[in-house]
């Protein structure tokens, strides 16, 4: 009787600890690398889902049948809503999607200046198989889909050179900050900050783009690059900031990794060139007369790394000098993208919440007109550049030309 | 009452066990936002205080259980009335515990499988334990903790590591006063420090009385400073909006977890803590529902009572609520003021004046 039983245990428990109810097996499971959604003109929801084609990315050379087809495949379906399109897919895609390795959800940016982003972002929240480090980027004059379909030589799969593209440039260019969906939903729910999303746009034709044999190419014709940081107010898109100004939102919210600094040496119109390697960016907020006011103080240190200017970079004297000037340089590229927000009423950089943070009673009154007082309030800029060491070469080629002359 | 002894390392790690149990995952504190570790401190602090309540009483009956004293003090009729109403708490806390926890997994990990199956397979586990008695329950304690504690190391370093924590998210404290803060006490103080009030039927298995508070107030600071780290952990990491909205916090916030790209995905850290937690938890109050039934009706052994009760723990916690959304309300609030804090605070209270007037009126 007593062995029965345990027999009985035993067979129980190889029936039920295998847990397999949810199990899924690698060869039903179609991997999505990146999503893009984009809006259709009659209102609805344009999903494209860019699925790994399993036999093309494996082997590498080894195998030699790599380079027959393309590594991914895009696949397109409407919906009213997002989830709906991730189910209804199933009419075209014979395996079941797997989201847990999504690199990249694009937005196409119709879709981000009609529809609130509230609405968007929810399902990629609340789905269970989404995981929140997936970066979000705006197909920027474009829709999603076609930035997801343009095929790169580099890297095999367009979600992943989209994604790492944007890992690089954030890390050593600064200019395009990643947010993943986390950063996105925690900005969306915040009280005041209004989210700033970084664009990716397309470069050259589409339908060239999607050919793999157009990777034979030494100069490719058509490609995707990041491009810009979108704002939004209130969940929708409402402009872009570029180039400097985009920086200097970065600089504010301290997203500046490494970056390089340029500035114009007097009179000729030559350059010198540092890299921020550190930088650090501190916020804090006073009131003066029931006024808010937010200090931004700045410091960033690096090497000169390039220089043509006529300067002798063995003195000290000018090292100090160079240092106020690629702090103005910072200074001025912050003021520049304050300014452009405070113009559009956007706070893209958190500076309600700075207040909130020293000043709660005082911002209880605030937080009603919150965007007036923001265009309004003044913004002090600190900023301190350290020029840490100027390379392999003390002084510049340019000025031995010049001694030489003497 | 089995014959048993358990020894004070034992008590201290069921006492963690069934402290963080699933109030880890899914934190209480959170309606407080911000100042929920504020909330938390509180509880801990109450929950504290009031353990004395039960130690004190546990230290004039050593021999007795809860339903023992509650008997020797309200007398015959009142303390078996008090008795069964205790029996039901134990019983109706460790089906909603079994609730919670397979609410847990299936909305995060067994998105197909049934609830029915996951708590059938957790209470199967559980009677399969009890039925070699608390002896076994504790030595198994005390394995698990060494591994929860070694998963709890490993999460909290590569979350430091990974930098994803932001704690100006915290500020300004007390944002919105202390109304938030005060009216999330009772919950935090409810689930899961007074809760001990479970302890009362295992201290007289302790093999040195005066170990009962040594052992538990320890256990109970460790588990609340843990608890107070982890809603922390949460709102830096994840933002106090995205943390109050979430089902299951912790695991949102530790899956952000990314260091390089070679250490991440440690949900698996969350999911284990959440099945070693939900066993002692459901395992503790299924036993105590076991030994008071016991105690009240005179059942010479409480193994008897494993497979029904089991049956009904399993049935009850797929009938307590229709939905996730019906049972959480229920815990947050009937569950909170008209159950616990009777039970928890009120009617301990109630036995510990009592006693303490029939002390005085008879002095031995």
């Amino acid at each position: 009787m007593r062995r029965g039983i345990s027999v009985f245990f035993v067979l129980f428990g190889l029936t039920i600890l295998t847990g397999c109810w949810d199990h899924n097996e690698l060869e039903e499971v179609a991997l999505v690398m990146g999503m893009g959604i984009d809006k259709t003109e009659d209102d609805l929801y344009k999903v494209s889902f860019q699925i790994v084609n399993p036999g093309q990315v494996t082997g590498g050379q080894m195998t030699g049948d790599t380079g027959e087809g393309t590594s991914v495949t895009t696949y397109t379906e409407t919906g009213k809503n997002i989830f709906e399109t991730t189910r209804k897919i199933s009419t075209q895609v014979p395996r079941n999607l797997s989201f847990s390795h999504m690199v990249v959800l694009v937005l196409g940016e119709e879709l981000a200046r009609e529809e609130s982003l509230f609405e968007v972002m929810d399902f990629t929240e609340r789905y269970y198989g989404f995981r929140p480090t997936a970066l979000v980027l705006l197909a920027r004059e474009s829709q999603a889909n076609s930035i997801l379909s343009i095929l790169n030589p580099m890297e095999r799969i367009p979600a992943m050179k989209i994604e790492e593209t944007s890992q690089k440039t954030t890390e050593v260019w600064g200019e395009t900050p990643s947010r993943n969906i986390k950063d996105v939903v925690q900005t969306l729910s915040s009280d005041t900050k209004s989210l700033s999303l970084s664009g990716v746009s397309l470069v050259g034709n589409m339908n060239e783009g999607q050919k793999e044999d157009k990777n034979k190419e030494a100069v490719p014709e058509s490609y995707v690059e990041l491009s810009g940081v979108g704002m939004f107010k209130e969940g929708k898109l409402q402009g872009w900031l570029d180039d400097k100004e985009a920086r200097g939102m970065a600089w504010v919210q301290d997203e500046i990794k490494r970056t390089v600094l340029t500035f114009k040496c007097d009179e000729n119109e030559e350059y010198i060139a540092a890299e921020v390697r550190y930088s650090t960016t501190k916020l804090s907020a006073s009131i003066h007369d029931g006024k808010p006011e937010i200090t931004v103080d700045i410091r960033g240190e690096g090497p000169i790394e390039e220089a043509a200017c006529p300067m002798d970079l063995t003195d000290p004297e000018i090292i100090y000098q160079l240092n106020e000037d690629f702090g103005s340089e910072i200074e001025q590229e912050v003021i520049q993208a304050v300014k452009i927000a405070q113009e559009q009423e956007i706070d893209l950089f958190g500076f309600g919440e700075t207040v909130n943070q020293s000043h709660p009673e005082e911002w209880k009154s605030m937080r009603e007109n919150w965007d007036e007082t923001f265009s309004e309030m003044d913004v002090n800029v600190n900023t301190k550049f350290f020029i840490r060491k100027t390379g392999l070469r003390t002084k510049p080629l340019i000025l031995q030309k010049s001694n030489n002359e003497n | 009452m089995e014959k048993a002894k358990i020894n004070g390392w034992q008590l201290f790690v069921l006492i963690i066990l069934f402290e963080l149990g699933t109030a880890i995952v899914i934190n209480p504190g959170l309606s407080a936002e911000k100042d929920a570790w504020l909330a938390v401190l509180f509880g801990l602090i109450i929950g504290v205080i009031f353990f004395l309540v039960y130690y004190v009483l546990y230290r004039f009956y050593p021999e007795c259980t809860l339903i023992g004293y509650s008997k020797e003090i309200l007398g015959k009729y009142a303390g078996f009335m008090a008795g069964v109403l205790y029996f039901i708490y134990f019983l109706y806390i460790g089906v909603r515990d079994l609730r919670d926890f397979g609410e847990l997994l299936t909305a995060s990990t067994y998105n197909y499988t049934p609830l029915f199956i996951i708590n059938a397979i957790m209470i199967l586990t559980v009677a399969f334990v009890l039925h070699y008695g608390i002896e076994v329950l504790a030595r198994t304690g005390e394995i698990f903790f060494l591994l929860l504690i070694l998963v709890g190391a490993i999460g909290t370093t590569m979350v430091f590591v990974s930098g994803e924590m932001d704690f100006s998210q915290l500020l300004p404290v007390l944002e919105n006063g202390w109304g938030p803060v005060l009216s999330t006490v009772p919950l935090t103080y409810t689930f899961p420090f007074g809760e001990m009030i479970v302890f009362t039927m295992l201290l007289p298995y302790l093999n040195r009385p005066q170990l009962g508070i040594r052992a538990a107030w320890p256990a109970m600071g460790l588990s609340g400073m843990l608890l107070i780290w982890v809603v922390i952990m949460d709102i830096t990491i994840l933002g106090v909006y995205i943390a109050a909205r979430s089902t299951f916090p912790m695991l949102a916030a530790i899956g952000l977890v990314d260091i390089t790209g070679l250490f991440q995905r440690l949900d698996v850290a969350v999911v284990m803590t959440l099945m070693i937690g939900g066993f002692f938890k459901i395992a503790i109050f299924f036993y105590a529902a076991l030994i008071s039934a016991a105690e009240l009706f005179k059942v010479p052994n409480y193994k008897k009572l494993i497979i029904p009760f089991s049956i009904v723990i399993l049935i009850s916690s797929m009938a307590v609520a229709s939905s996730s959304v019906d049972h959480n309300s229920e815990g947050l609030d009937m569950v909170t003021y008209y159950i616990s804090l009777p039970v928890q605070m009120g009617i301990p209270i109630i036995l510990l004046i009592t006693a303490l007037i029939r002390r005085r009126l008879s002095p031995r």
